[in-house]
């Protein structure tokens, strides 16, 4: 059984690999052999069947014959006639089946022979009557011939039943009976059983085929429909049967909707990730073992454009290393500087994760970084403008003892002058004295505007109006080899700030052009309008985002070296010799800017040029008329002032000034004492000149206690720091001016009209 | 040795013992009876036999099939001093006559009477004689003038009765002669007589004998009432019940005298007559009415 066994498994494996693996298939396999077997064994069974059958018949046939015959035979014998003979055995032989026919008496002789030649004839007992003999292809029949008689006297009187009468041997017929009809009823058989298990195999085979086709068809179409599964696609499958197949239809509809709405989900997830992965500002890669780059996000290919190799990124060290370290773990928030997409060095702080197989073996690595270089330089212009800030805070203190010094030599030196004959040496010697104190002055003043405590006039400017005559100016005082292209746009908003100080800082920029072009060149001041979008940007000059006014200043001179570039806003640093320079043209630069609320931004190229961009907050508005206002003579006029300044020698000063100008005046050493003093003359006082600054109770606040008390009244706003910013408000409370420190009795008393004029 | 030869003695006893009484046990023969009638019971005129024989004779009976007496009747006559046998039918009478001549026999249900050395036996035979059909065939069928007959080997007897000079005879050998002999007649004779000949009557000759009749529109007279159902136009065979009173008396004849010697055998003394009107009507031959009332039975 073992071998047919195996032999029928591997003939279904066979056909399993020629022609697939379905349930119809195995079906064949299976019914067709069994209906072959069926349909063989059938066919014998019919064979064997029909031979016994006509086997039967023939036999029957051949007994008839010989009971026949043996009748035949009977006269014939008796009579020993050869004619007789010769007749009864052509009348035999008158059957088709019957090939041979001998006549042999009672004792076994041959009596005649016709036909096909016998073996001798056997001895056979007188009381058989026929005895049949089978050959391959004939019956031997031998048949008795007798004669049949009573057996007894009174069997001729009586019925004799049949059996009972006396049959006496006479002699034998032998016939050969062939069996060519078997033989041919035989084939015929086994041809038509031959038919039969074909047409029957065939039959039953398309039968199967069919029924199991239709069983099978819902398990194909499943089928089929996982196979598009597999392909990503979902189509739908519809069984009409509650069978076991159509539960299983329904389960895969179920299953495929449920897969359908997870692959959803799940492609929606993926979309996200991948969105995210390459929108997110983290440059995202993938390497192989070997440090190949796999994958990566926009960011990374924005940043490093497409390099086969991740190692080959790196600006210092072998990149190796960075994969050994990342084996080892020590490869994560690690600040390293790469070569970007554009050959430029960029910052980054990167991490690098590996990944490994079974065995521990690296086989990947995943890492991300995120490009600091901005953030640096953020960071650097923050410490910058700290450092700047810093210095400034100094340089205004200082400016501001300074003035405050210089208040009192310039006032009483401008007093003594007043009383000393001009022809006087002492009136030579105080005019020494005044022209030393203002050059001091004018240091104070840069000092001051890089302090960005020097905006002293507040109004709407053009700044179209200030650079064309600052062209003007330039054109006549610069030399012929500067070429100097001007290019202002048109409808430019105005800006607010004091047009004296804006128009020095350019002037200043101008001549720091000019210096960096001292073979000559062309020196391209243009105007126009920025909108400043971007975040960074304002963070990194701490202003905010909105419309600028842009003035950039361009020259095509030797450039700056990046060590030049981070320091040329510091006070008294200077690339030019011993003599030529103060070092606080461009820190003045950077004050005035930063006082009117702009920023300023530097573009240098070695050998090339530089480009020096100001920035100056857009207002709206209409420009007013520029005044240039005389200062009034104002001997005759009257009114009570009270002076409030902490500094003895300012305020005894200002009294001084003032009432040799027929003032009342007041004066407070303090701010509480001011407050106080104005209480208790609140109503003939008509003008209060107050520092700002001033220990315990500052000015801000002692103007609004005054202000508490007498809401008309004019209060000139005084400081050696210059205009703050708080001052703004000040003025919109209704303030009458700003006396800034040192000043000369000209300038108090010019201000003090003015004031008395509002 | 003396002892040995008691121990012999005693088993020769035992034996002798056991064998007797296996053959009282085993033997109804050993009851004796004076009449033994060998016959077959089946058959009507035995019955008769051997109801009259125990209705109207004083002596035991004792009756026999012809198979249990084969070989040992003579031991049974012998043994039970048997005054007569009585024998029915050919196969009985064959074991009868080898009796010895002492024992008289009586014979039955047998075609001819007995032809044998044997003085001391005589019986009644079964056979019509050819007289009484020629008688019938005279009164009622006048028209069949020639009567042909074939009679066998043993029959010589008959040939010797050609005194009528209607009857046409031939000798046959065997059931081929028969026919010949038929075919041979055929044309010369108006009827055929058939004789009970056992060797010539085979199914064979019988079945060419009513062929040739049919064919040859002559008709068969003769033999018995399977005859006449065949096809034969009439047949006179003799009555059993008569038969049987007959052999009876037969018996009580001889055992009144003590032998049979001298007593002649007889035919049958009362005849039935058997008629077949369709062979008549097709052999267009009248048949009487005062025949067909003697008839016993009319076929068909």
């Amino acid at each position: 059984m073992k071998p047919i066994k195996s032999a029928i498994s591997s003939l279904i494996r066979s056909l399993e690999t020629r022609y697939g693996n379905t349930l119809k298939r195995k079906a064949l396999c299976i019914a067709l052999p069994g209906l072959i077997i069926a349909s063989t064994v059938f066919t014998y069974d019919a064979l064997k069947t029909e031979r016994t059958i006509m086997r039967d018949e023939i036999r029957k046939r051949a007994e008839v014959l010989a009971h026949l015959a043996s009748r035949m035979g009977e006269l014939p014998i008796l009579s020993g006639n050869a004619e007789l003979i010769r007749g009864a055995i052509a009348s035999l032989r008158g059957v088709p089946e019957v090939s041979s026919v001998a006549f042999y008496d009672r004792r076994m002789n041959l009596l005649m022979q016709d036909g096909l030649v016998l073996p001798p004839a056997r001895m056979l007992p007188n009381d058989r009557h026929l005895v049949i003999f089978e050959t391959p292809d004939y019956f031997d029949l031998y048949a008795s011939v007798y004669t049949e008689k009573e057996r007894e006297d009174i069997d001729l009187y009586h019925e004799t039943k049949p059996g009972e009468s006396l049959k006496e041997n006479e002699g034998w017929v032998r016939i050969g009976f062939s069996k060519a009809a078997i033989i041919a009823a035989e084939r015929r058989i086994i041809l038509k059983g031959l038919i039969f298990a074909c047409v029957f195999t065939l039959v039953i085979g398309t039968f199967v085929s069919l029924m199991f086709g239709v069983a099978t068809k819902p398990l194909s179409l499943l089928s089929k429909a996982l196979n598009s599964v597999r392909k990503g696609e979902y189509p739908d499958i519809h069984v009409n049967s509650n069978d076991e197949v159509g539960l299983l239809a329904s389960e895969y509809t179920r299953m495929i909707d449920a897969v359908r709405d997870r692959e959803q989900r799940l492609t929606e997830s993926r979309k996200r990730i991948s969105d995210l992965f390459y929108r997110v500002e983290h440059a995202i890669f993938t390497l192989d073992s070997k440090g190949r780059i796999i994958e990566s996000n926009r960011k990374f290919d924005e940043l490093c454009g497409r390099p086969a190799e991740f190692c080959s990124l790196f600006v210092k060290r072998e990149g190796k290393d960075r994969l050994s370290d990342a084996v080892s773990g020590r490869f994560t928030n690690v600040e390293e500087s790469i070569i970007g997409a554009d050959g430029t060095e960029l910052s980054i702080v990167i991490s690098l994760y590996p990944e490994f197989d079974e065995s521990g073996n690296a086989v990947g690595f995943d890492g991300y970084f995120v490009d600091i270089s901005e953030k640096k330089k953020l960071e650097e212009a923050i410490i910058q403008a700290q450092k700047l800030e810093s210095i400034g805070l100094l340089a205004g203190g200082i400016a501001h003892d300074f003035n405050n010094i210089l208040t009192g030599i310039l006032g009483y030196a401008s007093l003594s002058q007043a009383i000393v004959s001009r022809d006087s040496k002492i009136f030579g010697y105080m005019d020494i004295i005044t022209k030393s104190a203002q050059r001091a002055t004018n240091l104070t003043h840069q000092l001051l505007g890089f302090a960005r405590k020097g905006k002293y006039k507040v109004e709407k400017l053009s700044v179209n109006d200030i650079v064309r005559e600052l062209v003007v100016f330039l054109r006549e005082t610069f030399d012929r080899s500067i070429a100097i292209v001007l290019e202002a746009e048109g409808d430019l908003p105005p800006v607010e700030g004091d047009g004296n100080q804006l128009y020095q800082a350019l002037m200043n920029l101008c001549i720091n052009a000019r210096d960096a072009m001292p073979d000559g060149g062309r020196l391209y001041i243009k105007t126009e309008t920025y909108a400043l979008e971007d975040e960074r940007t304002a963070t990194l000059f701490q202003v905010p985002r909105g419309d600028y006014v842009r003035i950039s200043i361009t020259d095509v001179g030797t450039g700056m070296t990046e060590e030049v570039k981070k320091r040329i806003f510091e006070p008294f640093y200077t690339t030019k010799g011993v003599g030529k320079g103060t070092g606080l043209g461009l820190s003045m630069v950077y004050g005035i800017v930063k006082n009117h609320g702009g920023y300023i931004n530097v573009y240098s190229e070695m050998g090339l040029g530089t480009t020096m961009r100001v920035y100056l907050p857009k207002t709206s508005g209409v420009i007013e008329e520029r005044r240039r206002e005389e200062i009034m003579d104002g001997r005759n006029k009257r009114g009570t002032i009270l002076f409030i300044d902490d500094e003895d020698m300012v305020r005894e000063l200002g009294k001084e000034i003032l009432e040799a100008y027929n003032y009342r005046v007041l004066v407070a050493v303090h701010g509480s004492e001011g407050v106080r003093v104005f209480h208790e003359h609140r109503e003939s006082i008509d003008l209060v000149i107050l520092d700002m600054i001033m220990p315990e109770k500052g000015g801000r606040q002692v103007f609004k206690e005054i202000r508490a008390m007498k809401p008309g009244v004019r209060i000139l706003l005084c400081s050696g720091y210059g205009q703050e910013q708080y001052f703004d408000e000040l003025f919109d409370a209704g303030a009458a001016g700003f006396l800034q420190k040192p000043f000369q009795h000209v300038d108090l008393v010019g201000k003090v009209e003015e004031a008395m004029k509002s | 040795m003396g002892s040995k030869i008691l121990k012999v003695q005693k088993k020769r006893r035992i034996f002798l013992l056991f064998a007797l009484c296996f053959f009282f046990l085993l033997s109804p023969l050993a009851d004796a009876a004076e009449i033994v009638i060998i016959g077959d019971t089946t058959l009507r005129p035995v019955n008769d036999v051997v109801n009259y024989v125990n209705d109207n004779l004083p002596y035991s009976t004792s009756v026999y099939l012809p198979q249990d007496v084969r070989g040992r009747l003579k031991a049974i006559v012998a043994g039970e001093g048997v005054k007569v046998v009585v024998a029915l039918g050919s196969e009985a009478l064959g074991y009868a006559l080898t009796l010895p001549e002492s024992t008289p026999v009586v014979y039955g249900l047998v075609i001819k009477p007995v032809n044998s050395r044997r003085q001391n036996i005589s019986g009644i035979y079964m056979a019509t004689p050819v007289s009484e059909y020629l008688s019938y065939v005279n009164r009622f069928f006048p028209a069949l003038k020639k009567v042909g007959l074939i009679y066998g080997p043993g029959n010589g007897d008959i040939a010797n009765a050609r005194a009528s000079g209607q009857l046409v005879m031939q000798r046959a050998g065997n059931s081929y002669e028969f026919i010949k002999g038929v075919g041979a007649l055929d044309r010369s004779v108006d009827a055929f007589l058939l004789l009970p000949e056992r060797d010539l009557l085979t199914s064979t000759s019988v079945e060419e004998l009513f062929r040739l009749s049919f064919s040859g529109k002559f008709p068969v007279i003769g033999l018995s009432e399977k005859y006449v159902k065949k096809g034969a136009l009439f047949a006179l065979v003799f009555n059993e019940a008569a038969m049987g009173r007959q052999i009876g008396e037969m018996v009580k004849k001889v055992l009144l005298r003590g032998d049979a010697y001298g007593l002649a055998a007889a035919p049958p003394e009362k005849y039935d007559l058997f008629l077949n009107v369709e062979t008549a009507r097709a052999m267009r031959i009248a048949v009487p009415g005062d025949l067909m009332k003697k008839a016993s039975r009319i076929y068909p």
